[in-house]
């Protein structure tokens, strides 16, 4: 695999946030997914340079709405993961399994995980 | 982002935090983008947000905004280092020429000179088109009579500028002296930096025996002694006492840099002395205009005094002679006409800069589009992004072109010192920096704002419907007119290089009348103490000796192949008299006959190789013993004799009472002023009959005229060491200065219209890129005309080029016919509709858009071109 198509741990909770959310994926709902189930604090640029990046590599979409008065008359930009973005994610998560193949954690880290 | 974080702070933050900790929470958000978000331009619009403390987060938002939007645009230009060289490079051209441009003509046109309130200072001259000319000096007794008369001023200098010569080392050194007036210092609101001013004792008769000095003199005579005071100085044979020395800035009014003035001595213009006489019009007049009086009310006070003068001395002012007395701001008299010359490199240094700004706001403007169609950005983004790209672009091109106009005002008031007056004093100063700044500013709002407002205004978020406000907006008009304007301006500057540069051409054609190759001439002055009696040439027979002795030396030099003298050189000198002719009634309904009275040695002809049409040459036969005659020109025939003959005849000379010379020959003529005016009639006395104090020495060679200089100067010094020998030039270097000013202008005219020339084929290259690149079908990029088969990229690269050319090309030659209209102004031979200019011009340009544009087909077509297209919505 050439350097760069392995997704970074954030990167992948970011495109599952995506995958989760389905049409409803913009900055602060995939905050707020991120926090809810991650359960870590995250930074709304954290996460807006990541969907920058995934962008510029091709692997989501983004698109923005109408203004909206509700939001001080932003437009939302959604998200959508591509199709390239569905592999990328896949192929990582077959990278981590072959990874962990065979390995056994002990009672502390089957606790932790 | 701004629009989640708002959200979440309504929505969430309040409620689960409370009013104060979503604040704070807010504000550690923002800041955290510092850090974490590379692009944050995209929060900042629009400005007003509710339920948002703005006090607290504005300026957050912005440093966040501003920053990270210049780190994206660098970045952005960074990837595209062709493009974004290219565009600094054409910004720092276009700011630097107009920075040379503005140094230039401020210093010169605005520059204030070195006098006290130098904008209340006027020089009073005088038309006299009739019998002189325009532009006239001052006689003594008008001196009496404004002085007298005038209330609009307070007070009035007057100077007579004249060369003399320094001969205390043994070896006579020509100096240029003034005799003013002892109030000309005062008037001018300077005084001595060492010394003290002119007092009413220091004078004596005509001129005063105690002088003032200059700051160079003081060096050269005295070696900066500050004991010069109280010495003397041997000026032409007088002995002179100095009295003051001026400081190292001052310069007399109207000096020519290349020939300042060394000293300053008292001159009285009372009724009666050596300089009285009302047609003896020597003097120049300085005013200060009275606190309150503009020049409008001068100007028609000094008009009122002429009308009276006319009136009180018919003869002096005879009816047709347009005699009228003028006041002209000593600012615009000395620049003379270097304004026109200035101006015209200023308007033209303007045009680059705006040439230079559309190209790069028409390149951003298609980054723009390409950004937004292609790559699905908001156009707010792209707005910032290009408005961050303008400012980068801007910034750097006027780093760049400070150097540049700092070397180029150098070189220019380097090369350009003797044919701009004051061009030597100016420098670049904190104003042209300032100048670059403000330049720049422009750069900025063409290339950066201006793009950016308007995709935001017409940039839709989804693709406009054919036909909508929105599209005709968002479509390819604004372009197109960003991409004709430079090559109208181009073409303007093109047109105008052309015509000057065809003017010259025809100039280099004329015949001036005499053969100017191979040969040197030089200035011998003859010294006139301040009592003429007591010189030792005071005597004709003196002089003629001298003069005689002094055409054997230099004919006996080697390479010479023959000398002659004459007293004012063509090209360089004038001299009109009035005359009438014997016998025939004068009438005096266009103006006084006059003629450009001329003294020479017989051998002067054969220098300078002007043939004889009839009769014969002036001979040395004809002495102070024989009969007083003159050769004529034929334009004096032409114009008073109808072409009868004129042998014998005999001309009056120099008004009533002045000697009669009998016309023994016609010779050709010779352009006397310029090779572009017509020769005026003229008249030929021999130096054995009419001697002058000014001669130039003329020498026919072998060789290149310089290498005798030395030489000739050398023989010149033998035969009287105390006349001054100066001024050694070569008669093409006399001719072509002459046509300095206008060298020069088409020079920097062409210069500018070269580099205009390249910017616009680099922005049709540029434009049709971008158009091809653009993710729709080519034929309705191009606007071609709507029709079933497409065709194909190449034929409408070439139709974009074609449609491009008669935009630009059409707006072009309107602003050339303009121009060249002034050109004709200052130059009365430019044609101002010279086809061959026009034309060649026009398909010079035809040619440059469709090149440009098929080049940019090709460039389109290597970076990918139509393929980038894309959906603009998702799915």
């Amino acid at each position: 695999m050439p350097k760069g198509e392995y997704l970074g741990e954030f990167e992948q909770l970011v495109i599952l946030a995506l995958l989760r959310l389905e049409r409803n994926a913009y900055g602060m709902t995939v905050r707020r997914e991120l926090e809810k189930t991650a359960q870590r604090p995250v930074a709304l640029g954290a996460v807006y340079a990541t969907l920058d990046r995934l962008e510029d590599k091709g692997l989501v979409a983004s698109w923005h709405t109408d203004p909206d008065p509700s939001r001080g008359g932003h437009p939302r930009r959604y998200f959508k993961v591509e199709p390239a973005g569905e592999q990328a994610l896949a192929r990582s998560r077959a990278i981590m399994q072959r990874m962990w193949d065979g390995v056994e954690l002990g009672e502390l880290g089957e606790a932790t995980s | 982002m701004l629009g989640d974080l708002h959200e979440e702070y309504v929505r969430y933050a309040v409620a689960e935090r409370g009013s104060a900790r979503a604040r704070l929470w807010y504000w550690k958000q923002v800041l955290a983008v510092l850090s974490h978000y590379r692009s944050p331009q995209r929060m900042l619009l629009p400005w007003v947000r509710e339920g948002v403390d703005r006090n607290l987060t504005g300026f957050a938002h912005a440093l966040v905004a501003v920053a990270g939007g210049l780190r994206q645009s660098c970045g952005s230009l960074w990837r595209d280092r062709a493009f974004a060289g290219g565009a600094v490079l054409t910004l720092a051209a276009g700011i630097g020429c107009s920075a040379i441009a503005f140094t230039v003509v401020r210093g010169v046109l605005l520059g204030p000179l070195p006098y006290d309130r130098p904008e209340r200072l006027v020089e009073v001259g005088g038309h006299l088109p009739g019998v002189m000319g325009r532009d006239v000096a001052a006689s003594a007794p008008e001196y009496r009579d404004y002085l007298r008369r005038a209330r609009s001023i307070d007070g009035l200098a007057a100077t007579l500028s004249l060369g003399a010569s320094v001969t205390d080392s043994g070896r006579a050194v020509p100096i240029q002296a003034v005799l003013a007036t002892p109030n000309l210092f005062a008037l001018l609101g300077v005084s001595p930096a060492l010394g003290r001013d002119f007092e009413s004792g220091d004078l004596r008769g005509t001129v005063g025996n105690v002088a003032i000095i200059s700051y160079a003199a003081w060096l050269e005579f005295f070696s900066a002694d500050p004991r010069a005071l109280g010495r003397t100085l041997r000026v032409d044979q007088d002995l002179i006492t100095v009295v003051g020395v001026m400081g190292r800035d001052f310069k007399h009014p109207g000096a020519p840099d290349e020939r300042p003035v060394h000293l300053w001595m008292p001159m009285g213009v009372a009724e009666g002395n050596l300089l009285d006489g009302r047609g003896a019009r020597l003097l120049t007049l300085l005013g200060r205009l009275r606190d309150g009086v503009s020049l409008d009310q001068s100007q028609a006070e000094f008009r009122g005094i002429a009308r009276e003068l006319e009136r009180s001395h018919p003869d002096y002012y005879p009816r047709g002679s347009g005699w009228d007395a003028v006041v002209i701001p000593l600012q615009r008299k000395i620049v003379g006409a270097a304004r026109g010359t200035l101006l015209l490199f200023g308007g033209a240094a303007s045009l680059v800069l705006l040439l230079a700004c559309a190209n790069v706001a028409n390149a951003l403007l298609s980054r723009g589009d390409q950004a937004l169609r292609s790559e699905q950005r908001a156009p707010r983004a792209v707005a910032l992004l290009l408005a961050g790209e303008g400012l980068v672009l801007a910034a750097v091109g006027a780093v760049l072109a400070l150097p540049l106009a700092w070397l180029g005002t150098g070189l220019l008031t380097h090369a350009a010192a003797a044919e701009v007056p004051q061009l030597q004093s100016v420098h670049f100063d904190d104003s042209a920096v300032w100048y670059v700044f403000g330049a720049s500013l422009l750069a900025l709002l063409a290339c950066g704002i201006a793009p950016a407002t308007r995709l935001l205004i017409a940039a839709p978020i989804r693709p406009p419907r054919r036909g909508s406000a929105t599209a005709w907006l968002s479509g390819n008009r604004v372009r197109d007119v960003l991409a004709a304007a430079p090559l109208a301006s181009a073409l303007v500057l093109c047109i105008a290089a052309g015509l000057m540069v065809r003017s010259f051409q025809r100039l280099a054609a004329v015949d001036p009348g005499f053969d100017g190759d191979r040969v040197l001439t030089l200035q011998a002055r003859l010294p006139v103490p301040n009592d003429p009696r007591t010189g030792r040439f005071f005597e004709v027979g003196q002089r003629v000796a001298f003069f005689d002795r002094a055409l054997e030396e230099t004919r006996a030099l080697p390479n010479v192949v023959d000398a002659g003298v004459i007293s004012h050189l063509p090209m360089r000198d004038r001299n009109g008299w009035t005359f009438r002719i014997v016998g025939q009634e004068c009438e005096v309904r266009d103006g006084l006959p006059t003629l450009e009275f001329r003294v020479a040695s017989p051998s002067y002809f054969d220098v300078m190789h002007i043939g004889l049409v009839r009769g014969r040459h002036l001979a040395p036969s004809d002495d102070r013993r024989s009969p007083y005659v003159v050769t004529v020109n034929q334009a004096l025939v032409t114009q008073y004799f109808s072409n009868r003959d004129p042998i014998g005849q005999r001309l009056a000379l120099g008004g009533p009472g002045n000697r009669q010379a009998e016309i023994v020959g016609v010779v050709e003529n010779v352009r006397d002023s310029a090779l572009d005016a017509d020769p005026r009639p003229a008249a030929y006395a021999s130096y054995r009959q009419h001697v002058g104090v000014d001669m130039t020495f003329v020498l026919r060679t072998e060789t290149r005229p310089e290498a005798v200089a030395a030489a000739a100067a050398d023989a010149l010094r033998r035969v009287a060491a105390d006349v001054p020998v100066f001024a050694a030039a070569s008669m093409q270097e006399i001719v072509a200065r002459t046509v300095a000013q206008r060298r020069l202008l088409t020079w920097l005219l062409s210069l500018l219209a070269g580099l205009a020339v390249l910017l616009a084929g680099a922005g049709v290259h540029s434009t049709t890129v971008a158009a091809l690149r653009q993710d729709r079908p080519a034929e309705t990029i191009l606007s071609a005309p709507r029709r079933a088969a497409p065709i194909s990229p190449l034929a409408a690269a070439g139709r974009y080029g074609l449609r491009l050319a008669a935009l630009g090309i059409g707006i072009g030659l309107l602003g050339a016919v303009g121009v060249a209209e002034l050109l004709a102004r200052l130059w009365s031979e430019i044609s101002q509709l010279d086809p061959v200019v026009f034309g060649g011009s026009a398909a010079l340009f035809l040619a440059i858009a469709i090149v440009g544009a098929l080049l940019g087909r090709a460039g389109s077509h290597r970076h990918g071109g139509a393929d980038l297209a894309g959906p603009l919505t998702p799915p």
